[in-house]
């Protein structure tokens, strides 16, 4: 256990992430409890800037509306995209990668050049793309943001997997009889998994960026309270009532900063700098 | 790079090292090229289909822009569009008209998309490449001194700040340097490329568009400047644990020689492919960047064609930023076969 | 501790009670103990050792290289000066100049993208105060010493252009570029092929005269260290545990640890006289003790039918270039051999790095696709099987790797990849999987429990003995072993090669051996095949490959093998300045037609062109009195016979 505590000692900044994020999912859960189940109403006078009444710690936005429930249930959506997107776009890129990498040859190839394909284009232009040809909905966005964010992962895997498959534990399956998909499924699949698994926070905190900043240029889903809407909509009122759009751009901030630490330390734990002679 | 393919095999057998070998073989930039084909004819492929996937052919679109409703005209548009012919014939014509960069009519604006995605082409470019430089520049430099301090407060407050760089929304960065820098401060421009009716010539003009281009460069840059920190410092560390580098110390090199001459090189190297796989990335920054500042570039271009619902307009710009960023790919590339002595071989 | 020093003269060097330790999570582990020894000027020192011996911490402790997190103890003096008090400045101004290094990995030593005309003449600037043109003469100059051919085309040349031997020598001119007094030299020929290892160790011990160097030379090698050391330190986890001279060490060890070590490390010509292979005594580590190695039993069916049979076989790969890319040239790795193996036999493929060892036991299993011959495996012809069918062919034949650290998956428990084969072909449910997997485990000499770990809770050896177990999961009746020994240390390789002889003889086992260790080969084999550039060049009876060897290439090759033995040294003996030819051939080309001739009974020789001839005049005295000394061996072995 002792042990344990030290390993965690070495990654400070995973720590505080991984706390840091537990307080933002307790909060994203038990939004409706701390602030009443619907961010949207009005709730009382427009313009109140934090601390300035009691019942509004953040104060209201343009319309009345409480900052504090907007921030905790954005919170939850906030997390939902990112989960979801990073999942997804692991997924994805963890597949396509372990099978590019394995396979090589014509199919590496073929792969590959989607991979391409997906990370030239501008991600957030593609996904404004498929938003208006699909529609605003929460689950066209999580779509744009996978299709463009898995070749990341999946180029990370293939580099691995094409290590492994060099391996000779890898060649040994091959002696002993195994055929491909066993081998893609038992031995490689197992040992491309972590740093795919790194990459989903990293993932799910650009994922967040994406949808704050389509629902701030007005492209986000108009039905559910979000950070980036927040922000577009305290923009219209930046010069007398900043803080509207301070507080609900911090929170990404915090989230995303979260995020990408947790993925840092975890990153570090699995692959430790082994020397340096400088 | 590219490596001859060989078995591994006979790669790992101790020491055959073929790589010393130069053979005659097709030029690397060839390969390159060739390998880019596919993805143009990939994007241009996909263009189509997201053309045909919205709601209503282009004909139903376009005759609802030019607000005539009779089913005659529609017909007619239909036929001219070449929209009553099977999707390959379609699809054949539309790659014809893309190889003769006729990528359509904005009806919204009156002009072929073509023209007015040149127009904006240049402000953009200018704003992404002052960022890309500074975020570059400044990026590879604190990346370095992060990775080679041996003071773990200098490389922790580095690593920190370029942590939170990377996770701060670029449109509200930028709405909070307008906060604080035009109206608190008072200092600086909140948006636009110029000053209304102010000289638009001389050096005057031209320090006019610095001043407005600080804000919108500036937090671009930090970004970019927060990722080029992150991916430095990985390198830099990396670097540090070769074997070549001990051969450095051992010979009686310095510290900062070691860095200067054996590490920075190598680090660099790494730079340059990661460079161009930052620029779709770079590109979506700029459009709400774009927005956030009123720069009158592709992203404000992009912005304007969603809310007049021009698709044709939306996709051509799809079109080239993905068709320019993989050229420029295609050049990082190419610049590293020059600039990396193993590629040699093969060039 | 033997501290004598030619009489008269200071020690160079003199470490005392060196002490290195590495922080860990338990506090500071020490890796090198209260170390002492000492250098004369002119002198060779040997330190040597199995891997974690703390030997390649010492060298870096000399030049204060070590990690941050390391703590240096004790004393190392040069000359007046107390290294382990010296500030960084001073050290830097020692480093390269009095004291100089090279290392074990020549291919990852040198900068990747700087030329190494640059790495060398930044050695100059940096200690002889030389302008760079000053620096440019010197650098040609001292790649003229080190023998680089053509120095003046070469000094704007990249490191990836040169060989593995070629960046040796590279590292070897810069290390002199300072005139050191001391030069480390950390393993420096253990990547290379044993021919270029002779060339290289003559090189350093030529310079060495000439330039009056005294040289701490860092190896695991005891051929290596009988062949170059004056004297001799044993290290055995971090403490010295013999220092003498290296005669002495060699006629009369004083410690248990040293007979153990020396036991176990295979000679060239032991086997002289015997026909069977031979087990390694094995030595107590405590008490010295040594048992007489048992002999093995014949187990050789030389009447019944052949269980491998090769015959014209070729693999070639082609050279494409990138994706879309034509053939520029091919890889002849594997130009038409045959040869066959009867069960219980053991024979062993000999040959250097790239002559195509490792893509013949890989085409036997098919893991590479050949590109015309036979392969009949109890008379089946393998390349005819479909694809599917392979798995037959993977029940009879099975392979054991070099790198027991990369050959098991580390997720997965030893016990799992134990009983993978099992259950890939069906051979058994899972419960009895589990019983066979104790079975085997027990029959490689592991415990039944050890079957929960995981890989990396193993050591090297350990590891090995799991992945034969594993090829013995499916009862092969022929276990292609690709230098299944190499990478692990002497004492354990002698247990390894113990295990298999014992297997061979309870099982009935045939081996294909593929290796680069002569010395081992002879040991272990049967038979022995000679590879050179793709091609068998000479096949027979183990005895009369090492007793009488026709071809060129396998007197060179024997000739180059260090023998473990100071009072039998090369010393002066001219080993011909041969670079590595590949077998990288344009394309349409026609390898030559061959023709053998048979010496003796089974032992076939390839008829050999006039390119042979021209480095045998100029090492003829050494290969005819290498030739004498086996030839008379033959006679000997004959009459015995």
């Amino acid at each position: 256990m002792t042990a344990r505590l030290r390993t965690l000692a070495r990654v400070p900044g995973a720590v505080v992430g991984a706390f840091v994020l537990m307080g933002i999912i307790g909060v994203a859960l038990a939004a409706s409890q701390l602030t009443g189940p619907d961010p949207l109403e009005i709730a009382g006078p427009p313009f109140l800037w934090p601390g300035e009444d009691a019942a509004f710690v953040l104060g209201t936005d343009i319309m009345g509306r409480d900052i504090l429930a907007g921030i905790v249930h954005g919170a939850r959506i906030s997390l939902e995209i990112g989960l979801a997107a990073g999942l997804a776009a692991a997924a994805v890129g963890l597949i396509v990668g372990a099978v590019a990498g394995y396979f090589g040859k014509w199919v590496d190839q073929v792969l590959m050049r989607f991979a391409e394909l997906f990370q030239i284009m501008p991600p957030l232009l593609f996904t404004i793309v498929l938003v208006v040809v699909v529609g605003p909905t929460i689950g066209v966005i999580i779509a744009g943001i996978v299709v463009t964010s898995w070749p990341q992962v999946a180029r990370l895997v293939r580099a691995e997997a094409m290590r492994l498959k060099r391996s000779e534990f890898i060649q040994a399956a091959v002696v002993i009889g195994m055929n491909d998909r066993a081998i893609l499924l038992k031995h490689v699949a197992p040992n491309v998994l972590s740093p795919a698994v790194v990459m989903i926070s990293i993932l799910a905190g650009n994922a967040i960026l994406t949808e704050s900043a389509l629902s701030f240029l007005g492209m986000g889903d108009p039905n559910v309270m979000t950070w980036g809407n927040m922000i577009g909509s305290g923009r219209e009122a930046l010069r007398s009532a900043w803080y509207m759009t301070a507080i609900p751009g911090f929170a990404v901030l915090v989230t995303v900063t979260a995020l990408n630490l947790l993925s840092n330390g975890v990153n570090d734990l699995l692959n430790p700098r082994r020397r340096a002679w400088l | 790079m590219s490596e001859i393919s060989l078995p591994t095999e006979e790669r790992s057998e101790r020491g055959l090292g073929l790589r010393w070998l130069s053979l005659p073989r097709i030029p690397y930039w060839v390969q390159r090229v060739l390998q880019a084909v596919p993805v143009v004819l990939l994007i241009v492929t996909m263009n189509f289909f997201l053309m045909r996937l919205a709601p209503g052919d282009m004909a139903d679109v376009m005759a609802g822009e030019s607000g005539v409703v009779s089913m005659d005209y529609v017909e007619h548009l239909r036929h001219s569009f070449g929209a009553d012919q099977s999707v390959f014939a379609q699809y054949i014509s539309y790659l014809g008209n893309i190889l003769h960069f006729d990528l359509g009519w904005s009806f919204r604006n009156g002009q072929p998309v073509a023209t007015l995605i040149l127009e904006r082409l240049a402000s953009t470019g200018f704003l992404m490449v002052t960022a890309l430089a500074i975020s570059i520049l400044c990026g590879c430099t604190l990346g370095m001194i992060a990775g080679l301090t041996r003071r773990r407060s200098v490389d922790l407050f580095i690593s920190v700040a370029s942590t939170i760089g990377f996770a701060a929304p670029l449109f509200w960065l930028g709405l909070m340097l307008i906060v604080l820098f035009s109206v608190t401060l008072a200092w600086l421009p909140a948006g636009g490329m110029s000053t209304l009716g102010a000289p638009a010539t001389g050096i005057a003009g031209v320090l006019d568009i610095a001043r407005h281009m600080v804000l919108p460069t500036l937090c671009l840059a930090i970004y970019y400047m927060a990722i080029y920190t992150r991916l430095m410092r990985a390198s830099v560390l990396d670097i540090c644990g070769q074997d070549f580098v001990r051969t450095a110390r051992a010979k009686g090199a310095s510290r900062l020689r070691t860095a200067w001459h054996h590490i920075l090189p190598n680090s660099l190297l790494s730079m340059v492919t990661l460079t161009g796989l930052q620029l779709g990335a770079l590109f979506s920054g700029s459009i709400t960047i774009e927005t956030v500042f009123a720069w009158p570039g592709l992203g404000q271009l992009a912005l304007s064609a969603v809310a007049s619902r021009d698709l044709n307009l939306l996709l051509g710009i799809l079109l080239v930023s993905s068709i320019f960023i993989l050229l420029v790919n295609l050049l990082t590339d190419l610049s590293y076969a020059l600039l990396d002595p193993r590629v040699e071989a093969s060039a | 501790m033997n501290h004598s020093l030619a009489p008269g003269s200071e020690p160079i060097l003199s470490v005392e009670n060196l002490t290195v330790s590495f922080r860990s999570d338990a506090g500071w582990r020490p890796v090198v103990r209260d170390l002492s020894f000492s250098i004369a000027p002119g002198e060779t020192i040997a330190l040597v050792g199995e891997s974690g011996s703390g030997k390649s911490v010492t060298a870096l402790s000399i030049m204060r290289l070590l990690p941050e997190d390391a703590r240096l103890q004790g004393n190392a003096r040069l000359g007046g000066l107390d290294l382990a008090a010296l500030p960084e400045k001073a050290l830097q101004k020692i480093r390269g100049n009095d004291v100089a290094m090279i290392f074990q990995e020549p291919m990852t030593s040198l900068n990747p993208v700087r030329t190494i005309g640059f790495q060398i003449a930044e050695a100059l600037m940096l200690h002889r105060d030389m302008t760079p043109p000053e620096a440019q003469a010197e650098t040609l100059r001292l790649l003229d010493r080190v023998r680089i051919p053509s120095a003046k085309s070469r000094f704007k040349d990249y490191p990836h252009h040169f060989s593995g031997g070629m960046r040796q020598r590279v590292m070897i001119a810069m290390a002199l570029a300072g005139r050191p007094k001391l030069l480390i030299a950390d393993e420096p020929t253990t990547a290379l092929d044993v021919t270029i290892q002779a060339q290289i160790l003559e090189l350093i011990k030529l310079l060495q005269d000439e330039e009056h160097m005294s040289v701490l030379f860092i190896t695991h090698d005891m051929g290596v260290v009988a062949d170059v050391a004056d004297r001799t330190v044993v290290m055995f986890e971090g403490q010295a545990v013999e220092t003498g001279e290296t005669g002495r060490i060699f006629s009369a060890p004083t410690h248990p640890y040293t007979g153990s070590l020396l036991a176990a490390v295979p000679r060239l010509g032991a086997m002289t006289g015997r026909h069977r292979p031979l087990r390694f005594p094995v030595v107590d580590r405590v008490t010295g003790l040594s048992n007489i190695p048992r002999g093995t039993p014949d187990t050789v069916k030389a009447d019944a039918p052949p269980v491998l049979e090769v015959s014209n076989l070729t693999t070639r790969f082609d050279i494409q270039s990138g994706s879309f890319g034509r053939v520029t040239g091919r890889v002849h790795a594997v130009e038409n051999i045959s040869f066959s193996i009867q069960p219980g036999e053991t024979l062993a493929l000999v040959g250097e790095s790239g002559c195509g060892k490792s893509t013949t036991g890989r085409s036997i299993l098919r893991l590479v696709e050949p590109e015309r011959g036979e392969i009949r495996v109890d008379g089946e012809d393998i390349l005819r099987l479909p694809k599917n069918r392979l798995r037959d062919l993977r029940r009879r034949v099975q392979m054991i790797f070099q790198d027991p650290f990369a050959s098991l998956d580390p997720r997965r428990s030893i016990g799992a990849s134990v009983a993978e084969p099992l259950l890939t072909h069906k051979l058994a449910s899972r419960a009895a999987a589990a019983e066979r997997t104790v079975a085997l485990l027990h029959q490689v000499g592991l415990t039944p429990d050890m079957a929960r770990r995981l890989p990396h809770e193993f050591s090297g050896g350990q590891r090995q003995r799991i992945c034969i177990a594993r090829a013995l999961a499916v009862q092969p009746k022929l276990i292609v072993a690709d230098e299944s020994v190499s990478a692990l240390d002497v004492s354990v390789k002698a247990q390894v090669i113990n295990l298999l002889l014992d297997l061979q003889a309870s099982m009935g086992l045939a081996y294909l051996f593929i290796s680069h260790d002569m010395a081992v080969v002879e040991r272990v084999s049967h038979r022995v095949a000679v590879m050179y550039l793709g091609e068998i060049v000479e096949i027979g009876p183990r005895a009369a490959i090492f007793g009488n060897p026709q071809h060129p290439y396998t007197r060179r090759l024997l000739a180059a093998v260090p023998v473990p033995d100071p009072s039998n040294r090369r010393g002066g003996r001219r080993l011909p300045e041969v670079e590595t030819v590949s077998s990288v051939r344009p394309l349409g080309y026609a390898a030559p037609v061959r023709s053998y001739r048979e010496i003796g009974p089974g032992h076939l020789v390839q008829a050999w062109g006039p390119e042979w001839d021209v480095p045998e005049i100029e090492a003829a005295p050494h290969v005819a009195i290498q030739h004498d000394r086996f030839q008379s061996e033959h006679v000997n072995a004959g009459a015995l016979s």
